[in-house]
């Protein structure tokens, strides 16, 4: 007698659920080509690129570093910049640094997209990293997440100091413009930041903290994932209302370029 | 090359000279070329993509470190 209960109930239940979605089916397909064409229009597809450990420029590091390959990266951007699938990008930071060049020529490879851009720095974006942090259309920090500035260092013996310290500084010019033409942090705050001493052990320079970042106006906002989207959903938005032109680009340049 | 790091340079150049034994191989994967690095047992890990195709820098399956197999 259970069982022929249960027999019925089961068998009830299943044509229900068979009727249910054969009614539903056509309603189905509608929810999803619409969700699915409201998807690519309203929100649009991102693609994620995550720089870790040591940017690798012309030399292969040793096997114990983590590294970020450039000659990887570079293609990369070239393929997200041209792909007609992928309508923004999100730039994911924890890196110790690396090598200047090929740190910079991802920055300003980044820094020149057409496409919307937005960083997120989470655990840490020193040295190198800070270029490559601030050369997105809007950057944000994770509040627990620091970044080292330091002036760039050399090691070993130097033969002609003068000269090596003026090459230094150039090599340093070309981070500080990069950094004060892309983030709204100024030369002088910069270069303070850079030669402070007593913040750092064996060297000089400054460590900042999410919410300080922001304050020194290095970075725009403190936040995590969940914003760094909204973000960048929102740049998509807009260039979509906007056609090609986003607020901030390769274009601008700064009034004071020395 | 001007390393800008927190990392000590004596650190991130510890065990140079390392590349001296490695055995790189260039190797047609997915119809790309790539360089590999041999394990063992037919498994090679991607070193790098040589391609002029910026898609292919995309595919995942092509991403340095990662651990392919195959006889080549």
């Amino acid at each position: 007698m259970i069982e022929e209960n249960k027999v019925t109930i089961g068998r009830a239940s299943v044509d229900e659920a068979a009727n249910t979605e054969s009614e539903k089916k056509p309603e189905f397909e509608e929810i999803k080509e619409l969700g699915k064409t409201s998807i690519s229009t309203a929100k649009g597809n991102i693609h994620c690129l995550t720089v870790i450990g040591q940017i690798e420029g012309h030399m292969v590091l040793p096997p114990q570093n983590k590294t970020t390959k450039y000659e990887h990266v570079i293609p990369q951007l070239v393929a997200i910049e041209e792909s007609e699938e992928i309508d923004g990008l999100l730039l994911i930071l924890n890196t110790v640094g690396g090598d200047v060049e090929a740190g910079l020529a991802i920055a300003e490879m980044i820094a020149s997209m057409s496409k919307p851009t937005v960083s997120l720095v989470l655990g840490g974006g020193h040295s190198i990293g800070v270029p490559m942090a601030v050369s997105t259309k809007y950057s944000f920090i994770a509040p627990s997440a620091t970044m080292t500035i330091h002036p760039i260092r050399l090691n070993g013996m130097v033969i002609g100091v003068p000269q090596t310290y003026e090459y230094f500084d150039r090599m340093q010019d070309r981070v500080v413009q990069f950094v004060t033409k892309n983030s709204k942090i100024s030369k002088e705050n910069f270069r303070e930041l850079m030669l402070k001493t007593g913040e750092l052990a064996n060297d000089v320079g400054t460590i900042l903290f999410g919410e300080e970042a922001v304050q020194y106006g290095l970075i725009d906002e403190t936040g995590g994932l969940q914003d760094a989207l909204k973000k960048l959903y929102e740049l998509i938005e807009e260039k979509k209302r906007n056609g090609n032109n986003i607020s901030k680009g390769s274009g601008q340049r700064p009034e004071g370029l020395q | 090359m001007i390393l800008y790091s927190i990392v000590p340079p004596e650190v991130v150049f510890g065990n140079f000279g390392w590349c001296e034994n490695q055995n790189y191989i260039e190797v047609n994967y997915s119809g790309e070329r790539v360089v590999v690095m041999p394990l063992s047992n037919n498994r090679y890990m991607i070193s790098r993509v040589i391609s002029t195709s910026p898609k292919a820098y995309l595919n995942p399956k092509l991403m340095p470190g990662n651990i392919i197999t195959g006889t080549f």
